[in-house]
């Protein structure tokens, strides 16, 4: 959700450190809401499907950075940024439902 | 009395330095993360990385060869990497969208690194002659991914930190090379 900011300074190349548009803002937003709210509720696989969904939108944006349409006004920048958002989430997930936590202790 | 003042200062303000040094490796971490990510921003197959209109990626790269640093490389530049600069433009993409991804989030982030450095270095060695380049920009990269590296920066506020103990419990092979990989 913070990385959204990165589309009010857009232009300004110094600050700028991800390119994106309306609909990466759009993505960027969602997903970070949907993660945050499957965190609190402390689902695995949730938090797993978020992360695979990032991982989507970055394979999107890659294959478009060589074609015609450009959903998300973005650049490889963009694809970086989702792609690591969406590893990290499924590395999350799995783990926690490969390997759960133990009660906690008293 | 004072003894136990004393150490109690001393408690604090070692607490409060591990605060500060964690806060400052986390920030670095992605700080560098964010460099890389805008730094593949304009590398684009669009124009074939450059090659179609002389610059971009393809410019920076025959500058290796117009300006050598160390001839081996110069020479592998021009007789290996040129004549496939298709492969080796989306091979740069590739590596520096990852370690950039892998960096943000902390995530095996020794390995990328380490990853991060070679890249530094194939870099420094394609453009640190080129006239008007500023030479610390190159080592001031490499630094900042030796310090990643040694501070095994994604333990700290990163997927790392989060998941190492799990990967150290599991006997799972990919849990085994990720603890080695962070």
């Amino acid at each position: 959700m913070a990385c959204s900011l990165f589309r009010l300074v857009r232009g300004r190349e110094h600050v700028q450190f991800v390119h994106f548009g309306s609909g990466g803002v759009v993505v960027l937003l969602l997903l970070g809401v949907a993660a945050v709210a499957a965190a609190i509720v402390g689902r695995a696989v949730i938090v797993a499907v978020i992360g695979v969904l990032y991982v989507a939108v970055a394979v999107v944006q890659l294959v478009q950075l060589f074609g015609r349409s450009n959903w998300f006004d973005g650049n490889a920048s963009f694809f970086s940024l989702t792609l690591g958002l969406g590893l990290g989430l499924v590395a999350i997930g799995v783990t926690e439902l490969a390997v759960p936590a133990g009660p906690p202790r008293s | 009395m004072e003894a136990y003042g004393v150490t109690s200062e001393l408690v604090v303000s070692r607490s409060l330095d591990s605060r500060l040094s964690r806060g400052a490796v986390a920030l670095a971490r992605i700080g560098i993360a964010f460099l890389w990510i805008q730094n593949v921003g304009w590398k684009t197959p669009r124009d074939d990385f450059g090659r179609r209109v002389g610059g971009g990626l393809y410019g920076f790269t025959k500058d290796g060869v117009d300006h050598p640093v160390f001839s081996p490389y110069a020479s592998f530049l021009k007789h290996v990497v040129m004549p496939h600069f298709l492969f080796f433009g989306w091979l740069t993409l590739l590596v520096e969208s990852a370690v950039g991804a892998f960096l943000l989030v902390g995530l095996a982030t020794r390995l990328f690194a380490l990853i991060g450095l070679v890249q530094a270095a194939a870099i420094t060695l394609s453009v640190l002659n080129t006239p008007g380049e500023w030479h610390w920009t190159y080592y001031l990269m490499m630094i900042g991914q030796l310090f990643l590296f040694a501070t095994a920066a994604g333990r700290v506020a990163g997927v790392d930190g989060v998941l190492r103990g799990s990967w150290q419990a599991s006997r799972s092979p990919l849990a085994k090379a990720l603890v080695l990989a962070s």
